[in-house]
């Protein structure tokens, strides 16, 4: 695999204004804290983290959808911020959660795949072309072209979408949640379609998810987020062989397994996520944290390296 | 001792198109004391057949069944007044999304007292003292003064623990958990899931938990039911139903699951899930079953093995299918 990353992201913040009830002001919400990582050619990464940690802001910043407030985004060696959109529809793309609420129930299927390359100027001879080329690819049978959303069940719509993220041809696919709308069953089938996609298109893969037996069968590095910050990340075989920061372990022990008397787990965090506009001094996780000792609640860890990983904890390694 | 048995429970509801039969036939039994995990896809009624043995249905659906025994009552013939006396009383419900299930405009110590005031007749101090021994157990802290409190002011995790403590209030002899951990985040799932079992092991409650989370029935669950197409089509002990599944349909639904051991292509199952209008006969699952043949399509024996478990289909024996997958 080459190491030429093809997206990558430095010290990103997203700081949201947020109203205080009716009368109250505006207090700054840091939905991201200096946030890095990137994805290299052809790789696939998993973002993993509980709702409210950021992981959405993440993947609407790297779509163009959001701005974000301090740092950078270069996708293909190029500033996020001056491609030209019709040029970032052809490196980025996303696939969301739900799929019944990501396409527009009023128009037909070939339309909406098609609608990226009519936007590009395509004739309609090549569009259809293109279309249906892309309809094999996604395994929807190519009468489903005339059909409309509702027509379809939840899995085809799902691979309608990713029939019109793939049809511009993009470098990245950002999966928001692909399969946690879905059922089992056709889970399976779109985790299967897009690894098979993945190869036959060379795409890179960025999962955002919360499902970790997702992450783990997708992804080849993980980046673990916890209150706009990134905590752990690490390879997907280490991660799930040595966990590092508290958070993750935590998150790695909730999984629960479907081995019968394996037991439920006991977490090793308490309960209540802080709240996001006044997050914890020091570590944003020392008040759930079991291990925490004095310096967690002044001190801010920064990601610092372990061999192969990196985490933010004063008491890894 | 039994205390739940649900004999041939059918649920029909009328549609422009026809009759859709959700359920059709669903035999279920609880035991004093266990968890029975009823666990299958969207619109494989699983949560139908809860709302149907409660008497908790839309009007356009109709529920018949040879008998409903809970307790020493049958619920098919009792009436609207005594059904008001059981639910939320000797059965306790916890459904999914605690924001829908809270009222937003009435405080917690309101919605937590109401039904104890209801069914016990006793005086507001007392219930609110159960309340707050309820909060104290399930984790809540400060629990007095979360009496105040309105659902928005407190997050999803304290919210479902809130929809816990307000099933257990009348210390119920069942309770009935419809997907009560699907809109958690994880490590808060895990935590609900460890309360629920605790609580149920503590009163010597019958729990049934409706899921299409294959991991939770298998940590949560004494006895499964897995439920297709309205038809509970494998039945029995959980270590059984994971460790040897026999109906084409649950081996199907584990090859699904990501899974550690197993890397590489996630098995499928092919195809979709037959229209549940008009009548059926033959195996519900044939029109996706590898296994599939003419006898398929005739009607369905029942095989029963030793231990309790059993299951619908023409293949009297699957282990040999199993390991192949």
């Amino acid at each position: 695999m080459k190491t030429h990353s093809l997206l990558s992201v430095s010290r990103v913040r997203k700081t949201y204004s947020v109203k205080q009830g009716l009368f109250g002001g505006r207090l700054p919400l840091h939905a991201l804290s200096d946030v890095s990582f990137h994805i290299d050619e052809g790789e696939a990464v998993g973002l993993v983290g509980e709702s409210g940690c950021g992981k959405s802001t993440l993947a609407k910043i790297l779509l163009g959808l959001l701005e974000p407030s301090a740092g950078d985004v270069m996708i293909s060696g190029q500033d996020l911020r001056r491609v030209r959109p019709s040029q970032r529809a052809r490196l980025v793309q996303p696939v969301f959660q739900d799929p019944y609420s990501s396409l527009n129930p009023r128009k037909r299927v070939a339309r909406i795949v098609g609608l990226p390359l009519e936007l590009a100027g395509m004739s309609r001879d090549e569009r259809q072309r293109r279309v249906m080329e892309i309809l094999d690819h996604v395994g929807l049978p190519r009468h489903a072209a005339n059909a409309y959303p509702s027509q379809l069940s939840g899995g085809q719509r799902q691979r309608v979408a990713i029939a019109r993220a793939l049809i511009s041809r993009p470098r990245v696919l950002i999966c928001d949640e692909p399969t946690s709308a879905l059922d089992v069953s056709v889970q399976s089938q779109i985790l299967n379609l897009l690894q098979d996609l993945r190869s036959e298109f060379n795409l890179s893969l960025l999962i955002v998810s919360h499902d970790l037996s997702v992450i783990r069968h997708m992804a080849d590095r993980v980046v673990v987020m916890y209150l706009g910050r990134v905590v752990e990340e690490a390879d997907t075989s280490s991660l799930f062989e040595s966990a590092l920061h508290p958070y993750t372990k935590a998150l790695l022990s909730a999984n629960l397994s479907t081995h019968p008397g394996s037991g439920l787990p006991m977490i090793d965090a308490k309960w209540d996520f802080p709240n996001p506009i006044a997050p914890p001094t020091g570590c944003p996780f020392h008040p759930r944290c079991s291990i925490a000792v004095q310096r967690c609640s002044t001190e801010r860890p920064d990601l610092a390296q372990y061999g192969g990983q990196h985490c933010a904890c004063h008491l890894a390694g | 001792m039994t205390m739940l048995k649900i004999e041939n429970l059918r649920i029909d509801i009328a549609t422009q198109n026809g009759t859709l039969h959700a359920v059709r036939g669903v035999d279920l039994e609880v035991e004093k004391g266990e968890v029975v995990g009823i666990v299958g896809e969207s619109g494989c009624g699983k949560s139908l057949t809860a709302m149907g043995l409660l008497g908790l249905l839309p009007r356009s659906a109709q529920r018949s069944a040879d008998r409903i025994r809970f307790l020493e009552r049958d619920l098919t013939k009792a009436s609207v007044a005594e059904l008001r006396g059981i639910r939320g009383n000797r059965i306790g419900m916890i459904f999914q999304d605690p924001m829908t299930a809270l009222n937003p405009s009435y405080t917690i110590g309101d919605q937590l007292t109401e039904g104890y005031l209801h069914h016990r007749k006793t005086a507001r101090k007392e219930a609110v003292e159960r309340a707050i021994y309820l909060l104290n157990r399930t984790g809540i802290t400060a629990a007095r003064s979360r009496l105040s409190q309105y659902p928005h002011q407190l997050s999803g995790g304290l919210r479902q623990r809130i929809v816990i403590a307000m099933a257990l209030m009348c210390e119920p002899d069942l309770i009935i958990a419809d997907e009560p951990t699907t809109a958690l985040d994880v490590t808060v799932q895990a935590q609900i899931l460890r309360l629920i079992k605790d609580i149920q092991a503590e009163m010597a409650a019958g729990v049934i938990i409706i899921t299409h989370d294959l991991g939770v029935v298998a940590q949560m669950a004494d006895r499964v039911a897995v439920m297709y197409a309205g038809e509970v089509v494998e039945a029995g002990p959980t270590h059984s139903i994971f460790a040897a599944p026999q109906h084409p349909y649950t081996i199907g639904l584990l090859s699904c699951m990501p899974d550690a051991a197993r890397r590489g292509r996630l098995g499928q199952i092919p195809g979709v899930v037959p229209s549940l209008i008009g009548e059926r006969k033959g195996c519900a699952f044939r029109t996706r079953c590898p296994h599939a043949t003419q006898p398929c399509r005739a009607d369905i024996a029942i095989h029963r093995r030793a231990g309790g478990h059993s299951w619908r289909c023409t293949i009297p024996d699957q282990t040999a299918n199993t390991r192949k997958s």
